[in-house]
């Protein structure tokens, strides 16, 4: 009983924090998209391609 | 029943067949995380993501429906032949990259198949260029959004659970797999059906079965979602059998994250109207968090198969379409 508490607690967390994520990204998407293709399509992509180079390098080796 | 009235009632199942089809081809998107982890069974699982394609019929608006019927090419030019010249170029476009195992986008190759078909009839002046862009634009986007979005939360979940007990993470994750797994049918629901209603309604404006005013009636509405909703279920049963024999190893919390984040990605593109591939996207999502562990682990050939797919879908589809329309209009 107890661990299952435990874990519908730790599941109410862990929803909570992708809300934390995922609300502020979609709010920076809304932000682009309405500063036009031509402000969103470099960020995005330009970010991701940035992220991604990021990740390589923390992840070399592993 | 008069030919026009049955022509046009044929193009619609046509229509209604390719969303079948669509939910067929992508179910293994909707089922496969939760079906891998034993989360549900397959059975289960398959019931699941049909009730939330369908049930993704209500509430979520018909932006993405509105864009496809009006805001691609200018609504005067397409008629039964246009809509059934897109159909048969984005199904054609579809079997050929099946055959060859290319993960390409049915919504693309629409998209593709309906400039095709009205540059056929009436030349490039048709084409609404903002829309088009849009569009093409969210091609590239949508799964870099699904990609950055899983990134984020997975290193989320990693600082949360860095402590925590590994059967502590499993049961955790388990649990919530299933709701970023309806969120995720939710999306693949509400998005691809759309697309759909929006080639069903431009077909009913044109022909004079509207009105003077585009809308996408209710009942077109719900067997577009029925139709994707059935197609889950019956492609589903397809993937169960492959999952039957040959379970992929997935861990649960690599699941949620890339769900939940292509589920967002999808349902942020459909909320502003723009169709975007799903599939695409939550490919996106997993090459995500796969990155966030090493990025040699991720299988780059399949991400380059999906740049080629970016790349050829829309004019393919579009030359074949235009194809169909220059015969179909000789007879």
């Amino acid at each position: 009983m107890k661990a299952a508490l435990m874990e519908v607690a730790l599941g109410a967390v862990t929803a909570a924090v992708a809300a934390l994520v995922l609300v502020p990204t979609f709010v920076v998407l809304k932000l682009l998209l309405d500063a036009g293709l031509e402000v969103m399509f470099p960020s995005v992509v330009g970010f991701g391609l940035l992220l991604a180079y990021i990740l390589r390098r923390a992840t070399v080796g592993r | 029943m008069d030919g026009e009235v049955l022509f046009v009632a044929s193009i619609v199942a046509v229509a209604l067949v390719f969303d079948f089809f669509n939910g067929f081809h992508d179910a293994a998107n909707s089922v496969a995380t939760v079906v891998s982890t034993r989360v549900l069974s397959p059975l289960q699982a398959v019931v699941w993501a049909a009730f939330f394609n369908f049930v993704a019929a209500f509430g979520l608006g018909i932006h993405v429906a509105n864009t496809i019927g009006k805001g691609i090419v200018e609504t005067s030019v397409v008629d039964e032949r246009v809509v059934l010249s897109a159909l048969i170029g984005a199904i054609v476009w579809d079997v050929i990259t099946w055959r060859y195992g290319l993960p390409t986008s049915s919504s693309h190759a629409l998209i593709g198949g309906l400039v095709g078909a009205a540059i056929a009839r009436a030349g490039t002046g048709v084409i609404i260029g903002a829309g088009l862009e849009k569009v093409s634009a969210f091609i590239v986007i949508s799964p870099m959004v699904g990609f950055i979005a899983a990134v984020f939360l997975a290193l989320a979940v990693l600082q949360l659970y860095q402590r925590a007990a590994p059967s502590a993470v499993q049961g955790v994750f388990r649990r919530l797999q299933l709701l970023s797994a309806a969120a995720y049918s939710l999306g693949h629901g509400t998005n691809d059906a759309q697309k759909t209603m929006g080639i069903i309604a431009v077909l009913l404006f044109t022909t004079g079965h509207l009105g003077g005013e585009f809308h996408v009636p209710l009942w077109v509405i719900l067997s577009a979602h029925a139709a994707i909703a059935l197609g889950t279920l019956f492609g589903g049963w397809r993937i169960v059998r492959t999952m039957g024999l040959r379970i992929t190893k997935l861990e649960p919390q690599d699941g949620f994250a890339a769900e939940a984040a292509s589920a967002a990605a999808i349902l942020f593109a459909t909320q502003v109207g723009i169709p975007v591939s799903t599939t695409h996207t939550i490919s996106g999502g997993i090459i995500g968090v796969g990155s966030t562990k090493r990025l040699s682990a991720v299988r780059w050939g399949v991400a380059a198969n999906i740049v080629i797919a970016w790349i050829l879908t829309i004019p393919v589809s579009g030359l074949i379409a235009a194809g169909v329309y220059l015969i179909a209009r000789e007879l």
